[in-house]
């Protein structure tokens, strides 16, 4: 594993951040870390980065027990928490000429390397303070990436970024685990997530609700839309009770010409539920899987209106 | 050396560097500019004056431009320039970049403490020149005798330079540490310049109470008071002792200053006590 913490607590003051965050980051992949605001996810990263210190538990990293104290694993790791935060008056090459003077030695020419990477090469004489937030975004995934790191935690990297940014930070962030690196991204972003992540964590309320591989998630997840004419809505109600007994199932009427039903079963029995249908003598007009993780991410974390 | 020359390029691009020492400088400048063009000119004979006396030998116009750049003026922007470059750090959330890197707390918070150190030594440095310079212009341009220029002289302005170097940069260090304590540029700069101003009037006080009587007793001995020891005071007496500020000039009047030999060693401890501080607070702070 790159990263795991078990236990993992933290207050702040008397307001609970994180209960008991067990999280495993696999290496060589890149971990979607989700969950609503205020979740934890942002204190999980500042604790993993060692600007805060737990109250309980253990994190490991690269296979290493750690602790508050112990900086030099942060050696191999890259950063981007929150904000990126930068010397509004120095340009963004001298910002990370000063970065770079910290932690682990890097060599002259790595700058001009992270900068091509994130398309600021032509900018990064300017000062920071006349960047665009998407610049400065750009500048913050550089200097996560100055010291090659094996391990790259990005704190919503794409917050502000344009279409064509968004896209090029995909690519970035393939390209890297590609070498084998490992990338941990918090994002409230979840088409983005869904198209860049292999595995995701989604935490609510300081503790991990599931994690795992994005495509075993939503295939258990996933949700069918049947259509089908107002008059055989309730003979079809009691078809995909029968299928699903134990999930929920929804019927939306969309006027006198047919009526939705909408079933919580997974997305691979779209042919067992046409056939039930089928079967019973009810011919379904529509027929939609649906499956993303958006809808996954709302279903795990629906118990509670937004805070 | 990495991190105290990258520190060096964050003051050398920083406007408030220049703004700053151009203050001190124009500050000086404007004094020396009215007394050489006015005051001279209307004082035929000013040499015979308690204020040519005082401004043109080298040694005492020397505990002028000391006053200027190590005293009042120079103590208190060395206090806000010092405040401003840990506390910006903070105020623009930049200090979470070199500790996420696995950069030491410590040796982060004590590479900026010389890095600002030097800086305020130069510029204090070209601030004195710059004055004693002025002195020079002053004393022509108002047609008076500089008189006294020796190797004694020269040693004593070498010595007053260096003397007031240590205060300044005992001042910068206790605004490192309170910006470092209260995580914030524009606090760091109020509360540093409320303690520098605060603490010779609560000195000041305290000594006015401790010395009451002296005020009344004719040819009473001047004492060393406890308030003297105090972080900016026990400055104060080091530039009054050096003749490094105006009141040396005065001379002593309800309370002596403490002597050289135990002002110097408590000024160098308060320094090294406040960076001290500052990198303990820097290595347990939590970095939100």
């Amino acid at each position: 594993m790159a990263v795991a913490t078990r236990g993992l607590s933290k207050r702040y003051g008397r307001q609970p951040a994180l209960l008991g965050l067990d999280m495993s980051v696999p290496r060589g992949k890149v971990y979607g870390f989700l969950g609503p605001n205020g979740s934890g996810k942002t204190t999980t990263l500042r604790l993993l980065t060692g600007l805060l210190r737990p109250d309980a538990g253990q994190m490991w990293m690269f296979g290493e027990q750690f602790g508050w104290g112990d900086r030099r694993r942060l050696f191999r790791v890259g950063s981007l928490i929150e904000t990126p935060a930068f010397y509004p008056y120095l340009s963004g090459r001298d910002n990370l000429r000063v970065l770079a003077a910290a932690g682990p030695a890097t060599p002259p020419d790595r700058i001009e390397a992270v900068l091509g990477y994130v398309g600021l090469g032509e900018r990064s004489k300017s000062p920071v303070g006349t960047y665009s937030l998407g610049m400065k975004q750009r500048l913050g995934v550089a200097a996560a990436m100055l010291s090659d790191p094996d391990l790259l935690i990005l704190d919503e990297p794409a917050n502000g970024l344009d279409p064509g940014g968004m896209v090029a930070l995909r690519e970035t962030l393939r390209w890297l685990t590609s070498l084998g690196k490992t990338v941990l991204i918090s994002s409230h972003l979840l088409a983005e997530v869904e198209q860049l992540a292999d595995v995701v964590g989604i935490i609510d309320r300081g503790r991990l609700l599931r994690e795992g591989l994005i495509d075993d998630l939503l295939r258990a997840s996933g949700e069918i839309r049947v259509r089908v004419a107002v008059e055989e809505m309730p003979r079809a109600a009691e078809v995909l009770r029968r299928l699903a007994p134990d999930k929920p199932l929804y019927g939306i009427d969309n006027g006198p010409q047919a009526g939705w039903f909408q079933v919580s079963v997974e997305t691979g029995r779209t042919a067992e539920v046409n056939r039930a249908l089928a079967e019973a003598g009810i011919y379904a007009t529509g027929l939609e899987a649906r499956s993303s993780l958006e809808q996954f991410f709302l279903q795990l974390t629906a118990h509670e209106a937004p805070r | 050396m990495r991190l105290i020359h990258a520190e060096l390029i964050k003051m050398r691009h920083r406007t408030m560097t220049y703004v700053l020492l151009a203050t001190q400088i124009g500050v000086m400048a404007f004094v020396f500019v009215v007394v050489g063009l006015i005051v001279g000119p209307l004082l035929a004979d000013v040499r015979d004056l308690p204020l040519g006396q005082a401004l043109v030998p080298l040694r005492a116009s020397g505990a002028i431009v000391g006053d200027f750049v190590f005293g009042g003026l120079g103590s208190l922007l060395a206090v806000i320039y010092a405040g401003a470059m840990v506390g910006a750090d903070y105020s623009w959330g930049v200090v979470r970049n070199p500790i996420a890197r696995g950069e030491s707390r410590e040796v982060y918070m004590l590479a900026k403490a010389v890095a600002i150190g030097l800086v305020v030594a130069l510029g204090a440095a070209i601030a004195f020149v710059a004055g004693m310079l002025m002195v020079v212009i002053t004393a022509l341009t108002a047609g008076l005798d500089l008189g006294g220029f020796t190797l004694d002289t020269l040693l004593q302005l070498v010595g007053g330079w260096g003397l007031g170097t240590l205060v300044l940069l005992e001042r910068a260090a206790i605004a490192i540490a309170v910006a470092t304590l209260l995580r914030s540029q524009l606090a760091g700069i109020v509360v540093a310049i409320v303690l520098y101003v605060a603490e010779p009037i609560i000195a000041n006080v305290a000594m006015a109470v401790g010395q009451f009587g002296q005020l009344f007793t004719p040819g009473a001995t001047p004492a060393v008071h406890w308030s003297q020891f105090l972080p900016f005071s026990v400055g104060s007496s080091v530039l009054n002792e050096g003749y490094v500020a105006l009141p040396a000039l005065m001379g002593e009047m309800f309370v002596a200053n403490v002597p050289l030999v135990q002002a110097v060693p408590v000024v160098l401890a308060y320094g090294a006590a406040a960076i001290g501080l500052a990198m303990l607070v820097m290595r347990r702070q939590e970095l939100t």
